[in-house]
């Protein structure tokens, strides 16, 4: 049986005193699960070191995934090998596995580290991560995207969604939208204090609804924290877009 | 001769006269267009004829300035407008009064943090003078000038501060590429200033890449001890380093880790990813990877790590200071070289304890 060790290690693994303003990660369903755009995201399994971790990314475009940078690359252990891609698992249903042929990550030497409380084992870099595939996981299908951020800090629908694995499997797609608008904290990286994430949703999108019915990624879950409530994203911002079309149009 | 000497005093009053529309505000600046012969349209006759005449008069204008970014406050509207107005002067005139501007040897604290975009150019500058001196080096680059070099050389000298310093080591790069030895005995110098490196500032990390640029191999010792320090900004920064610099000069690295056993043995899925950079295609990379898949001090999980990182290479794409974006696409020869080695490999029997990572990575290769 694998080594499953969770991705966002800042997260406590007893239920703390929950505020009625925070919302918290819960089964998105299976019908949810497979219904486009939120299909496009897939659950991801890689090695670091000598162990197994679990993060989420999104098709993007027809073979290349954005995730979080942390997913692919750290500092002690270097770069993630064995990237497996589940899109739109729930439970033991997977709709295609691909391994990753080509990594990516968008951030140079000085790039901001987060490190979230005593309890935390890993930094959190706020950076984008890219994957290639030598096969589409959606058949050409994507999520589409947008470099704007007002719909994280105004009033448009959010929903992020990840693979959480605290206190849920890690094998069901989990979705938790805030009551309260994102706060830009430094540069892409933004901040909302009316929800949390578990760890595994680590590279997982944000979608808003940027018009009625039309949802776009704007951000990647990046961080969280339980004590005191709070999940970090960070948004699409020019250079992430750059990034993405550079690197990720495949 | 009289010409040369004025030369200086006119790309002052030109800059005076810019900055000079720049504070007035928005709605002079929002009408700032340049005339065929570069004077700024709409400039008041008072500032295009006192300043030049008149020392103190631009010293004034100067003060203004400060006062304004130090107490008023600076939008990054008002900033981007102020640089758009420095660089639509005329080339000359602009690099005549930034080189005076930095003699005087003022400053003042913008708004902005230090921040990289294409091609280099710093789309945040914390400080006035940083500013300067990447207007200075972006336009001495457009028009083969010299003098960012120059200025540079004479900044290095001293330890001002390391954000300059990152503009300065960046310029000389720009303008005198081939002076490598130098500017890695410089950048040498400034990775070990301790009062820099305890409180590493964006600029500090950001000059890692100038270890990239130089290419020089006997930065990876002080790297791998940055990597096992406790400061996790530098551990990023030098990790990315030492990355970048296997993925541009493999066989140089290699080398380098091949004959240095010890270095980097306790990283040693690090380690595995440097080797993971070459180019298999190449004969002198290909010796490289299997003397270190023969080291018998090279443990197995090390190994491992290096055949899977060959199925999925990774590549970190940031605008940096001086060196390029890496690539989208390998080339094919890569991907020929790497599955001719292999599959040579797995038929010789020559690194059998590595045979199960080796089917699995041939596999891999052919989906």
């Amino acid at each position: 049986m694998r080594k499953l060790a969770t991705f966002i290690c800042t997260l406590l693994a007893a239920m703390p005193l929950i505020a009625q303003d925070v919302s918290y990660p819960e089964l998105f369903g299976k019908d949810s699960t497979q219904k486009f755009p939120y299909s496009m995201t897939g659950q991801l399994i890689f090695t670091s070191g000598r162990s197994d971790f679990q993060g989420t990314g999104t098709t993007i475009y027809g073979r290349s995934v954005l995730t979080a940078a942390h997913n692919l690359w750290d500092a002690q252990t270097g770069w993630s090998t064995n990237v497996e891609f589940n899109r739109a698992r729930y439970g033991r249903k997977i709709d295609s596995q691909v391994f990753a042929r080509r990594l990516f990550v968008y951030g140079g030497y000085a790039a901001p580290t987060i490190r979230y409380g005593a309890d935390s084992s890993r930094a959190f870099a706020n950076d984008l991560g890219g994957l290639r595939f030598s096969s589409a996981p959606a058949n050409g299908s994507f999520a589409g995207w947008s470099p704007d951020n007002t719909p994280l800090t105004g009033d448009a629908y959010n929903i992020a969604l990840g693979y959480g694995a605290d206190t849920h499997s890690g094998d069901e797609l989990l979705f938790v939208t805030p009551s309260l608008n994102f706060y830009q904290t430094r540069g892409a990286f933004f901040e909302n204090d009316s929800l949390t994430f578990e760890g595994g949703m680590s590279g997982g999108p944000v979608f808003a609804e940027v018009e009625p019915g039309e949802f776009r990624v704007v951000a990647v879950i990046v961080a969280g924290s339980d004590d005191p409530p709070s999940g970090g994203v960070r948004a699409i911002n020019d250079g992430g877009a750059r990034f993405i079309r550079t690197y990720l149009q495949y | 001769m009289k010409n040369s000497r004025l030369l200086p005093i006119i790309a002052f009053a030109v800059l005076i006269a810019a900055i000079g529309l720049w504070l007035a505000g928005p709605g002079i600046r929002g009408g700032l267009f340049l005339q065929k012969n570069g004077v700024p349209a709409n400039t008041p006759p008072s500032s295009s004829t006192e300043a030049p005449a008149s020392k103190p008069a631009s010293l004034m204008l100067l003060t203004r300035l400060y006062d304004k970014l130090r107490s008023e406050g600076i939008t990054p509207a008002d900033l981007a407008a102020f640089r758009r107005a420095v660089l639509s002067l005329p080339p000359d005139a602009a690099i005549e009064a930034i080189i005076a501007f930095l003699a005087t040897g003022k400053d003042a604290l913008t708004t902005e943090q230090f921040e990289i975009g294409e091609r280099g150019e710093l789309t945040g500058a914390p400080t006035l003078r940083i500013l300067l001196l990447d207007l200075l080096g972006r336009l001495c680059r457009e028009n083969r000038r010299t003098e960012a070099a120059s200025i540079a050389r004479t900044l290095l000298d001293a330890k001002t501060s390391a954000d300059e310093w990152a503009i300065a080591l960046r310029n000389i790069a720009w303008i005198t590429p081939g002076e490598r030895t130098y500017l890695a005995e410089k950048t040498r110098e400034m990775l070990t200033h301790q009062p820099w490196r305890q409180q590493p500032s964006a600029g500090f990390r950001e000059a890692f890449d100038l270890i990239v640029f130089t290419r020089s191999v006997t930065f990876i010792p002080d790297l791998a001890e940055m990597i096992r320090g406790e400061d996790t900004s530098l551990q990023r920064s030098a990790g990315v380093a030492l990355d970048r610099m296997a993925e541009r000069s493999p066989l140089e690295v290699m080398t380098f880790l091949n004959t240095n056993s010890g270095e980097l043995a306790d990283r040693p899925f690090l380690r595995a990813d440097y080797f993971s950079k070459a180019d298999l295609s190449q004969p002198a990379q290909r010796i490289a990877v299997e003397a270190y898949l023969s080291r018998p001090d090279v443990g197995q999980p090390e190994k491992e790590k290096l055949i899977a990182a060959l199925a999925s290479p990774g590549t970190f794409a940031a605008d940096t200071l001086v060196t390029e974006p890496p690539p989208a696409e390998l080339p094919a020869s890569y991907f020929n070289g790497l599955r001719q080695s292999v599959d040579d490999w797995i038929s010789t029997s020559r690194f059998p304890s590595l045979t199960p990572s080796l089917l699995k990575l041939r596999a891999q290769l052919a989906e």
